[in-house]
């Protein structure tokens, strides 16, 4: 199969669903002829104008609202905000009228709004260029949370989102923007709440999100050479969150590690532990473990960046602890 | 300002190679007692010696209600108590060391510092079971187990009829793991884990007959009882044992005994026994066929060059044996008076450990518990025991007549990796022939 970035595998995505329905619009800042911060809507301007790429001013309260009021009319907006940071200035109008207005208009009201941003530490971009948000999103009811970690599954998951009635939050990591993995040509789908078993194993469970299902992945490698057989997930959407297929790997291996760059409270790994712990407890056999980036804001100092971020060093150290508990 | 003095914990320390866990005794000291470093702290019973432990450290000592009484079974480097600095208020140190903060099983590795994973000391005080007055039955003891076990493994061991309480648990804190519970299944039921229900659906085996619901009460094995027990073991599965024996005539020694005795009446010494006279002829024979006295070894057989003789000794505990060492160089009277001084020690269990290492070759005596000849068990690494049968005045045909004579019957089990019958014999024929001309 051929190998695409993420970045250029979800504008496969976008480009593939703008033809195929001509009710999507993108709106944010430097989307238009720009072709977004991180080449988003690259060349889609040149095809579709400006009624369908709408640059937008700095104010993301202002045409979030825009957005939904549109959605209401039955278009099917894109909300690209470059930086998920600055989701937060629209959070009023995404948890107080996107995610509920569905259930206040008793269904009769849909709300098919894609809402894209990068998420993650890295390239001493500081704190407000930094952050990780989809525990929070995935708290409200009527929002869906997409965390990708390869373009393939990107590619899939942003078409599904595409067509999708309901509110989605598509979070991308920056960091794994530029990574190549194989992409499926033309129509790609794929179902959220449907985790992705990275590698099978038997000793323990690693639950990993976006930049983090790399650096698991190399743990993987230097573990197998000792004879650690890990089993690695991607949950690729928080919310929904595939039970299922966490619980049955707990089964089998007894243990969990959830690795997680975002903050460790009442974050995705607290709710994975829970169901866990909840549901799984007879299975295990040995504690629920969960490695966390450092709780403070992102520091800008590139070395002190990097130490907040679980590293494959710590991430394969934790595993081991963790066989040897 | 002013770092607090942390307190300096007393562990137990390991009084041999092996040694996992002891017996605690005793306190020498009372709580609140200023220890000077090196003064006896504690008695610790190890697996089969009992001795008492210094200070390393001056200290208040501070021991706390829930820590380990005596009889309690104490893990080697378990925290019992600790040592204030003098002057330092003890109300910071209430907590006792059981009731220290304990990893909780949920707590994520620290975020703030991902490099280094935080990594609170681990509680290694794990006081098992009050094992000593009233033994409740075996159910109770079950239930107040304070055994700690994965939930997997907890549900592992019921499926398969596993009894985990005895189980030694391999994680990181002593915790029972689904493989430990996987390891002492019984080989015959791993088959049905899964399906523990079919069993009741066969006809009762054998086996199972044999294992009824019996009421009865526990008696946990003590570190010496485990000690016998695991040394025994490794001698029969890994020794080729093989058994000879004689009758001898131990005329000679019963009048050689009658003349020590009367020589050493007015000494204030005890006269030699006939097991001291025959610790002497031993090694005298043994210095004639070394073989008995070799090794078995990975790397090839070891001849050692003393020759140090072994005796077992019956104690309440159970059997000791302390060794006479280089008993080559030491005359009768020598012989005698050490190994009343090891038998002595063994009965009052103040043997140290070097007493009872580096033994090349054993002798054993049921004589004086009227037993004729039996089946001593080897000593490893040791290749020979002697055993000791009872002397009996028996009639016996010498010539055309019959005479009464002092007879006895010498069993040697050697090892027959390293040493052939015909050998061995030939050691019990010089033995035989020292005894005669003694």
């Amino acid at each position: 199969m051929r190998q695409l970035t993420m970045m250029k595998a979800t504008l496969e995505a976008l480009s593939g669903e703008m033809a195929r329905n001509p009710a999507i619009f993108v709106l944010g800042e430097g989307i238009g002829k720009r072709g977004g911060n991180f080449n988003t809507t690259s060349g889609l301007f040149d095809f579709h104008g400006p009624q369908r790429l709408r640059d937008t001013p700095i104010s993301e309260r202002g045409f979030v609202g825009l957005a939904c009021g549109a959605a209401m009319t039955g278009t099917r907006p894109v909300v690209d905000f470059m930086f998920a940071d600055f989701v937060l200035d629209a959070a009023g109008e995404i948890i107080n009228q996107i995610a509920k207005i569905q259930y206040m208009s008793s269904g009769r009201i849909k709300m098919p709004i894609v809402l894209r941003g990068c998420i993650g530490i890295g390239h001493a971009a500081a704190t407000h260029h930094s952050g990780s948000y989809y525990s929070l999103y995935a708290q409200f009811p009527g929002l869906r949370v997409v965390v990708p970690s390869m373009p393939g599954d990107a590619k899939g998951l942003l078409t599904t989102a595409l067509r999708c009635d309901d509110p989605v939050l598509f979070l991308e990591h920056r960091e794994v923007l530029g990574l190549k993995g194989p992409v499926p040509e033309g129509d790609h789908l794929v179902e959220f709440g449907k985790a992705s078993v990275m590698r099978q194993g038997s000793d323990v469970t690693v639950v990993a999100l976006a930049l983090m299902v790399h650096k698991a992945l190399a743990a993987c490698d230097i573990l197998e050479r000792d004879g650690i057989s890990v089993e690695l997930i991607d949950p690729r959407t928080i919310a929904p969150l595939d039970h299922d297929t966490i619980l049955r790997s707990v089964a089998k291996t007894g243990r969990l590690l959830i690795v997680d760059e975002a903050f460790a409270p009442c974050g995705i790994g607290a709710e994975i532990a829970a169901l866990v712990a909840d549901v799984g407890f007879d299975e295990l056999d040995a504690p629920i473990r969960r490695l966390n980036g450092a709780h403070t804001p992102t520091p800008y100092s590139p070395p002190l960046e990097t130490a907040v971020v679980p590293s494959t060093e710590i991430i394969t150290q934790a595993i081991r602890d963790l066989c040897d508990e | 300002m002013n770092e607090p003095i942390m307190p300096t914990p007393i562990t137990v320390p390991r009084l041999g190679w092996t040694m996992e866990e002891g017996t605690f005794i005793g306190w020498l000291k009372n709580n609140g007692d200023l220890v000077q470093a090196g003064e006896p702290l504690f008695t610790l019973e190890g697996e089969k010696a009992t001795q008492d432990i210094e200070a390393t450290e001056g200290g208040i000592l501070q021991l706390s209600d829930d820590g380990p009484k005596p009889g309690d079974t104490v893990k080697v480097g378990a925290v019992l108590a600790l040592l204030l600095e003098e002057g330092a208020s003890d109300a910071r140190h209430k907590r006792t060391p059981q009731s220290a903060p304990q990893e909780s099983p949920s707590t994520s590795i620290d975020p703030t510092h991902p490099e280094a994973p935080a990594r609170p000391p681990v509680p290694v005080l794990e006081l098992e079971l009050a094992l000593d007055a009233p033994q409740p039955p075996v159910a109770t003891v079950i239930a107040t187990a304070s055994v700690r076990i994965s939930p997997r493994a907890a549900r592992r061991a019921i499926a398969m009829g596993v009894p985990w309480q005895d189980l030694r648990g391999t994680g990181r804190t002593g915790r029972i793991r689904e493989r430990d519970v996987l390891a002492a299944a019984p080989k015959a039921t791993s088959g049905v884990a899964a399906t523990p229900n079919t069993s009741r659906n066969k006809p009762a085996s054998a086996t199972s007959g044999l294992q009824p619901q019996l009421s009865g009460r526990l008696i946990p094995f003590s570190p010496t009882r485990r000690a016998i027990a695991r040394r025994l073991s490794e001698a029969t599965h890994s020794a080729v044992p093989v058994t000879l024996t004689a009758q001898v005539d131990a005329t000679q020694l019963a009048r050689l005994r009658v003349q020590l005795k009367a020589a050493a009446l007015g000494t204030g010494h005890p006269a030699p026994t006939f097991q001291d006279i025959l610790v002497k002829l031993a090694t005298q024979a043994l210095r004639e066929h070394r073989l008995l006295n070799a090794q078995w070894r990975e790397e090839g057989l070891f001849i050692p060059d003393p020759i140090n003789i072994a005796i077992a000794v019956d104690t309440e505990e159970g059997l000791l044996v302390p060794v006479l060492r280089d008993v080559a160089q030491m005359t009768l009277e020598q012989i005698a008076a050490s190994s009343r001084r090891l038998i002595e020690l063994a009965r009052a269990r103040r043997l140290q450990p070097g007493d009872l290492e580096g033994g090349t070759f054993t002798i054993t005596n049921l004589g004086g518990l009227g037993i004729d000849a039996f089946t001593p068990v080897i000593n490893p690494p040791q290749c020979a025991i002697l055993g000791l049968g009872r002397v009996q005045r028996q009639a016996v045909v010498t010539g055309d007549g019959i005479v009464a004579r002092e007879r006895m019957i010498l069993s040697l089990t050697f090892d027959h990796r390293i040493v052939d019958g015909a050998p061995a014999a030939r050691f019990l024929g010089t033995l035989s022939r020292l005894m005669d001309i003694a």
